[in-house]
Protein backbone atom coordinates (compact mmCIF):
# COMPACT_ATOMS: atom_id res chain seq x y z
CA UNK A 1 0.00 0.00 0.00
CA UNK A 2 1.57 3.21 -1.24
CA UNK A 3 2.81 5.66 2.06
CA UNK A 4 3.33 9.00 2.18
CA UNK A 5 6.74 9.37 4.29
CA UNK A 6 9.04 12.22 5.06
CA UNK A 7 12.82 11.66 5.67
CA UNK A 8 14.78 14.03 7.72
CA UNK A 9 18.33 13.61 7.04
CA UNK A 10 21.04 16.22 6.52
CA UNK A 11 23.63 14.09 4.60
CA UNK A 12 22.85 14.90 0.97
CA UNK A 13 23.37 11.36 -0.18
CA UNK A 14 21.98 9.23 2.29
CA UNK A 15 18.49 11.51 2.01
CA UNK A 16 18.95 11.15 -1.81
CA UNK A 17 19.16 7.55 -2.02
CA UNK A 18 16.67 6.77 0.76
CA UNK A 19 14.17 8.72 -1.16
CA UNK A 20 14.85 7.08 -4.54
CA UNK A 21 14.75 3.62 -2.67
CA UNK A 22 11.47 4.25 -1.24
CA UNK A 23 10.00 5.31 -4.02
CA UNK A 24 11.07 2.32 -5.89
CA UNK A 25 9.37 0.60 -3.30
CA UNK A 26 6.82 2.21 -4.21
CA UNK A 27 5.97 5.26 -2.01
CA UNK A 28 5.44 8.92 -2.09
CA UNK A 29 8.48 10.54 -0.69
CA UNK A 30 9.67 14.00 0.47
CA UNK A 31 13.26 14.71 2.41
CA UNK A 32 14.28 18.07 3.74
CA UNK A 33 17.38 18.19 5.33
CA UNK A 34 16.90 20.15 8.79
CA UNK A 35 14.73 20.20 11.95
CA UNK A 36 13.26 23.34 11.22
CA UNK A 37 11.80 22.45 7.43
CA UNK A 38 10.63 19.35 8.76
CA UNK A 39 8.65 21.16 11.40
CA UNK A 40 7.31 23.09 8.15
CA UNK A 41 6.26 19.89 6.27
CA UNK A 42 4.41 18.61 9.50
CA UNK A 43 2.54 21.97 9.95
CA UNK A 44 1.67 21.33 6.14
CA UNK A 45 0.14 18.27 5.93
CA UNK A 46 0.30 14.42 7.64
CA UNK A 47 2.73 12.21 6.76
CA UNK A 48 1.98 8.35 7.20
CA UNK A 49 6.10 7.66 8.07
CA UNK A 50 8.72 10.28 8.98
CA UNK A 51 12.14 8.41 9.26
CA UNK A 52 14.51 10.83 10.87
CA UNK A 53 18.08 11.33 11.56
CA UNK A 54 19.52 11.64 14.93
CA UNK A 55 22.31 13.99 14.34
CA UNK A 56 20.41 16.94 12.27
CA UNK A 57 22.09 20.24 11.84
CA UNK A 58 20.18 22.35 13.88
CA UNK A 59 18.35 20.23 16.28
CA UNK A 60 18.65 16.68 17.88
CA UNK A 61 16.18 14.04 16.56
CA UNK A 62 15.11 13.72 20.04
CA UNK A 63 14.39 17.69 20.69
CA UNK A 64 12.55 17.87 17.50
CA UNK A 65 10.27 15.00 18.32
CA UNK A 66 9.79 16.60 21.47
CA UNK A 67 8.73 19.50 19.67
CA UNK A 68 6.56 17.48 17.16
CA UNK A 69 4.67 15.77 20.40
CA UNK A 70 4.29 19.04 22.12
CA UNK A 71 2.34 20.87 19.23
CA UNK A 72 0.58 17.82 19.00
CA UNK A 73 1.72 17.98 15.30
CA UNK A 74 0.59 14.64 13.11
CA UNK A 75 -0.89 12.01 16.04
CA UNK A 76 -1.49 9.47 13.63
CA UNK A 77 1.93 9.88 12.04
CA UNK A 78 4.53 7.13 12.76
CA UNK A 79 8.16 8.15 13.53
CA UNK A 80 11.60 6.15 12.96
CA UNK A 81 15.03 7.29 14.19
CA UNK A 82 17.57 6.62 11.97
CA UNK A 83 20.54 5.98 13.08
CA UNK A 84 24.23 4.77 12.78
CA UNK A 85 24.56 4.39 16.93
CA UNK A 86 24.25 0.97 17.99
CA UNK A 87 20.69 0.28 19.91
CA UNK A 88 22.75 -0.16 23.36
CA UNK A 89 24.37 3.87 23.02
CA UNK A 90 22.43 6.20 24.98
CA UNK A 91 20.78 8.55 22.11
CA UNK A 92 19.39 4.79 20.62
CA UNK A 93 17.90 3.69 24.41
CA UNK A 94 16.37 7.17 24.13
CA UNK A 95 15.43 7.07 20.98
CA UNK A 96 14.20 3.48 20.91
CA UNK A 97 11.75 4.56 24.08
CA UNK A 98 10.68 8.10 22.67
CA UNK A 99 10.38 6.55 18.53
CA UNK A 100 7.73 4.27 17.43
CA UNK A 101 11.10 2.40 15.71
CA UNK A 102 14.67 2.15 15.80
CA UNK A 103 15.91 1.48 12.28
CA UNK A 104 19.90 1.63 12.49
CA UNK A 105 22.63 2.14 9.63
CA UNK A 106 23.28 0.95 7.50
CA UNK A 107 19.54 0.39 6.56
CA UNK A 108 18.59 -3.51 6.21
CA UNK A 109 15.85 -3.79 3.29
CA UNK A 110 13.75 -7.10 4.98
CA UNK A 111 13.58 -4.27 8.30
CA UNK A 112 12.81 -1.30 6.44
CA UNK A 113 10.22 -3.33 4.81
CA UNK A 114 8.65 -4.72 7.80
CA UNK A 115 8.39 -1.40 9.64
CA UNK A 116 6.54 -0.21 6.18
CA UNK A 117 3.61 -3.38 6.20
CA UNK A 118 3.65 -2.77 9.81
CA UNK A 119 2.20 0.86 8.83
CA UNK A 120 -1.38 0.74 8.41
CA UNK B 1 65.40 7.80 37.43
CA UNK B 2 65.22 5.95 40.63
CA UNK B 3 62.52 3.01 40.99
CA UNK B 4 60.33 5.58 42.70
CA UNK B 5 60.16 7.47 39.94
CA UNK B 6 60.15 4.82 37.09
CA UNK B 7 56.97 3.71 38.85
CA UNK B 8 55.39 6.79 39.31
CA UNK B 9 56.26 7.59 35.63
CA UNK B 10 54.41 4.45 34.84
CA UNK B 11 51.34 4.78 37.04
CA UNK B 12 50.92 8.36 35.54
CA UNK B 13 51.22 6.42 31.76
CA UNK B 14 48.66 4.07 32.68
CA UNK B 15 46.38 6.81 33.94
CA UNK B 16 46.75 8.90 31.11
CA UNK B 17 45.73 6.27 29.15
CA UNK B 18 42.99 5.04 31.09
CA UNK B 19 41.69 8.66 30.95
CA UNK B 20 41.83 8.87 27.03
CA UNK B 21 40.27 5.55 26.73
CA UNK B 22 37.52 6.99 28.67
CA UNK B 23 37.50 9.85 26.54
CA UNK B 24 37.77 7.52 22.94
CA UNK B 25 34.65 5.53 23.91
CA UNK B 26 32.66 8.59 25.08
CA UNK B 27 33.04 9.83 20.90
CA UNK B 28 33.43 6.29 19.61
CA UNK B 29 29.34 5.76 18.85
CA UNK B 30 29.47 9.04 17.01
CA UNK B 31 32.76 7.95 15.35
CA UNK B 32 30.64 4.99 14.26
CA UNK B 33 27.98 6.52 13.32
CA UNK B 34 29.70 8.41 10.65
CA UNK B 35 31.64 5.88 9.74
CA UNK B 36 28.47 4.03 8.53
CA UNK B 37 26.57 7.11 6.46
CA UNK B 38 28.48 5.80 3.78
CA UNK B 39 28.70 2.32 3.76
CA UNK B 40 24.57 2.56 4.77
CA UNK B 41 24.16 5.13 1.55
CA UNK B 42 26.40 1.93 -0.36
CA UNK B 43 24.18 -0.52 0.69
CA UNK B 44 20.74 1.64 -0.11
CA UNK B 45 22.57 2.00 -3.67
CA UNK B 46 23.53 -1.84 -3.68
CA UNK B 47 19.82 -2.66 -2.70
CA UNK B 48 18.48 -0.49 -5.63
CA UNK B 49 20.84 -1.72 -8.32
CA UNK B 50 19.28 -5.55 -7.32
CA UNK B 51 15.64 -4.61 -7.39
CA UNK B 52 15.92 -2.70 -10.67
CA UNK B 53 17.78 -6.30 -11.86
CA UNK B 54 15.74 -8.49 -10.52
CA UNK B 55 12.68 -6.98 -11.91
CA UNK B 56 14.89 -6.74 -15.61
CA UNK B 57 15.11 -2.89 -15.30
CA UNK B 58 18.37 -2.34 -16.77
CA UNK B 59 19.45 0.56 -18.44
CA UNK B 60 23.55 0.85 -18.62
CA UNK B 61 24.31 4.61 -18.06
CA UNK B 62 21.80 4.58 -14.95
CA UNK B 63 24.02 1.66 -13.65
CA UNK B 64 27.08 3.18 -14.23
CA UNK B 65 26.48 6.38 -12.99
CA UNK B 66 25.00 4.35 -9.37
CA UNK B 67 28.48 2.50 -9.67
CA UNK B 68 30.17 5.78 -9.47
CA UNK B 69 28.27 6.45 -6.65
CA UNK B 70 29.23 3.52 -4.87
CA UNK B 71 32.86 4.02 -5.77
CA UNK B 72 32.75 7.96 -3.96
CA UNK B 73 30.63 6.48 -0.53
CA UNK B 74 33.67 3.60 -0.81
CA UNK B 75 36.39 6.53 -1.32
CA UNK B 76 34.39 8.80 1.91
CA UNK B 77 34.39 5.59 3.62
CA UNK B 78 37.90 4.82 3.11
CA UNK B 79 38.93 8.74 3.84
CA UNK B 80 36.91 7.82 7.26
CA UNK B 81 38.74 4.71 8.51
CA UNK B 82 41.88 6.16 7.98
CA UNK B 83 41.45 9.68 9.62
CA UNK B 84 41.31 6.94 12.66
CA UNK B 85 44.83 7.33 13.03
CA UNK B 86 44.34 10.65 14.94
CA UNK B 87 43.33 8.48 17.72
CA UNK B 88 46.33 7.07 18.48
CA UNK B 89 48.23 9.08 20.63
CA UNK B 90 51.79 8.12 19.06
CA UNK B 91 50.99 10.07 15.70
CA UNK B 92 52.52 12.74 14.34
CA UNK B 93 49.77 14.70 12.57
CA UNK B 94 49.20 18.24 13.24
CA UNK B 95 46.90 20.27 12.53
CA UNK B 96 45.29 23.71 13.44
CA UNK B 97 43.83 24.16 17.30
CA UNK B 98 40.65 25.94 15.32
CA UNK B 99 40.25 22.93 13.29
CA UNK B 100 40.51 20.49 16.12
CA UNK B 101 38.13 22.66 18.58
CA UNK B 102 35.53 22.45 15.33
CA UNK B 103 35.89 18.22 15.50
CA UNK B 104 35.81 18.23 18.93
CA UNK B 105 32.57 19.99 18.87
CA UNK B 106 31.25 18.12 16.11
CA UNK B 107 31.96 14.91 17.91
CA UNK B 108 30.19 15.81 21.15
CA UNK B 109 27.46 18.29 20.00
CA UNK B 110 24.68 15.27 20.40
CA UNK B 111 25.75 14.63 23.85
CA UNK B 112 25.81 18.50 24.88
CA UNK B 113 22.34 19.34 23.74
CA UNK B 114 21.19 16.55 25.19
CA UNK B 115 22.37 17.72 28.09
CA UNK B 116 21.01 21.36 27.44
CA UNK B 117 24.21 22.43 26.94
CA UNK B 118 24.63 25.06 23.87
CA UNK B 119 27.37 26.04 22.09
CA UNK B 120 28.39 29.49 20.15
CA UNK B 121 31.48 30.19 18.51
CA UNK B 122 32.09 33.48 18.38
CA UNK B 123 33.48 35.53 15.79
CA UNK B 124 37.33 35.33 15.07
CA UNK B 125 39.75 38.02 15.01
CA UNK B 126 41.10 38.73 11.26
CA UNK B 127 44.16 37.86 10.34
CA UNK B 128 45.46 35.65 13.13
CA UNK B 129 47.68 33.01 12.18
CA UNK B 130 47.40 29.83 14.67
CA UNK B 131 50.47 27.66 14.68
CA UNK B 132 49.62 23.77 14.35
CA UNK B 133 49.57 21.53 17.13
CA UNK B 134 50.10 17.88 17.63
CA UNK B 135 46.33 16.74 16.39
CA UNK B 136 45.77 13.56 18.83
CA UNK B 137 47.18 14.68 22.18
CA UNK B 138 44.98 18.54 21.91
CA UNK B 139 41.73 16.65 20.63
CA UNK B 140 42.13 14.36 23.68
CA UNK B 141 42.74 17.36 26.06
CA UNK B 142 39.88 19.16 24.13
CA UNK B 143 37.39 16.81 24.35
CA UNK B 144 38.09 15.85 28.32
CA UNK B 145 37.26 19.41 28.93
CA UNK B 146 34.01 18.83 26.81
CA UNK B 147 33.06 15.70 29.01
CA UNK B 148 34.17 17.58 31.91
CA UNK B 149 31.61 20.05 30.97
CA UNK B 150 29.12 17.81 30.35
CA UNK B 151 29.96 15.53 33.20
CA UNK B 152 29.26 18.48 35.65
CA UNK B 153 26.59 20.45 34.34
CA UNK B 154 23.35 20.40 36.53
CA UNK B 155 21.21 23.41 34.44
CA UNK B 156 20.88 24.06 31.25
CA UNK B 157 24.23 26.18 30.56
CA UNK B 158 25.73 28.73 27.25
CA UNK B 159 29.20 27.94 26.11
CA UNK B 160 30.56 30.91 24.36
CA UNK B 161 33.43 30.05 22.50
CA UNK B 162 36.19 31.82 21.11
CA UNK B 163 39.95 31.93 20.34
CA UNK B 164 41.56 35.23 22.21
CA UNK B 165 44.91 34.83 20.75
CA UNK B 166 46.68 32.42 18.52
CA UNK B 167 47.73 30.41 21.46
CA UNK B 168 44.59 30.79 24.10
CA UNK B 169 41.19 30.00 23.83
CA UNK B 170 38.00 31.27 26.37
CA UNK B 171 35.06 29.88 27.22
CA UNK B 172 32.54 31.65 28.68
CA UNK B 173 29.98 29.72 30.32
CA UNK B 174 26.46 31.65 30.86
CA UNK B 175 24.03 31.65 33.13
CA UNK B 176 21.85 29.92 34.78
CA UNK B 177 25.08 29.34 37.57
CA UNK B 178 27.29 26.93 36.59
CA UNK B 179 29.83 25.73 39.05
CA UNK B 180 32.74 24.03 37.12
CA UNK B 181 33.84 22.65 40.41
CA UNK B 182 31.00 21.88 41.79
CA UNK B 183 30.68 17.99 41.82
CA UNK B 184 28.04 15.56 40.43
CA UNK B 185 26.45 13.54 42.75
CA UNK B 186 28.86 11.15 44.11
CA UNK B 187 26.73 8.42 43.00
CA UNK B 188 26.87 9.30 39.73
CA UNK B 189 26.66 5.69 37.43
CA UNK B 190 29.61 6.83 35.29
CA UNK B 191 33.29 7.86 35.71
CA UNK B 192 33.85 11.50 35.37
CA UNK B 193 36.39 13.62 34.17
CA UNK B 194 37.69 15.51 37.36
CA UNK B 195 40.38 18.55 37.27
CA UNK B 196 43.15 15.82 38.22
CA UNK B 197 42.57 13.82 34.92
CA UNK B 198 41.96 17.42 32.56
CA UNK B 199 45.38 18.22 33.81
CA UNK B 200 46.88 14.68 32.86
CA UNK B 201 45.19 15.23 29.92
CA UNK B 202 46.50 18.90 29.47
CA UNK B 203 50.22 17.99 30.41
CA UNK B 204 50.53 15.51 27.61
CA UNK B 205 49.04 17.91 25.25
CA UNK B 206 50.82 20.95 26.33
CA UNK B 207 47.90 22.67 27.25
CA UNK B 208 47.08 24.59 30.52
CA UNK B 209 43.37 24.98 31.80
CA UNK B 210 42.13 27.78 34.27
CA UNK B 211 38.96 27.62 35.88
CA UNK B 212 36.73 30.29 37.13
CA UNK B 213 33.19 30.31 37.77
CA UNK B 214 32.31 31.59 34.69
CA UNK B 215 35.21 30.85 32.59
CA UNK B 216 37.44 28.21 31.31
CA UNK B 217 40.73 29.30 29.85
CA UNK B 218 42.73 27.06 27.45
CA UNK B 219 46.28 27.99 26.69
CA UNK B 220 49.27 26.27 25.02
CA UNK B 221 52.73 26.64 23.52
CA UNK B 222 52.88 27.22 19.38
CA UNK B 223 56.77 26.22 19.58
CA UNK B 224 57.31 23.04 18.67
CA UNK B 225 59.70 20.77 21.72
Amino acid sequence: MKKSILIVEDYPEAGATFKELLELLGHEVEWVVNGQAAMQKLHEGAFDLVFMDLNLPDMHGLVLLKQVREKELSPDTRFIAVSGHSAKDAAAVEASRVFDHYLEKPIDLAVLNRILSSTA
Amino acid sequence: MTKEQQTASSNTHWQLAGIRHHVFLKVFSVLRHNLLGPISVTRMNHSIMRRNLEKDVFDKTKALARLNKIELQLEEAVFGIRGLSIWDETSDAEASPEAIVSAGLKLMSGFLTLRNISVERLPEDSGVTYALVRESPFLYAWLGLLCHIEDHATKPIDLHIHFKDPTRLEIVITQPLYDVNAQRAADAPHAIVDHAALKLLADAAGVQFEFSPQIIKMGWLTQKD
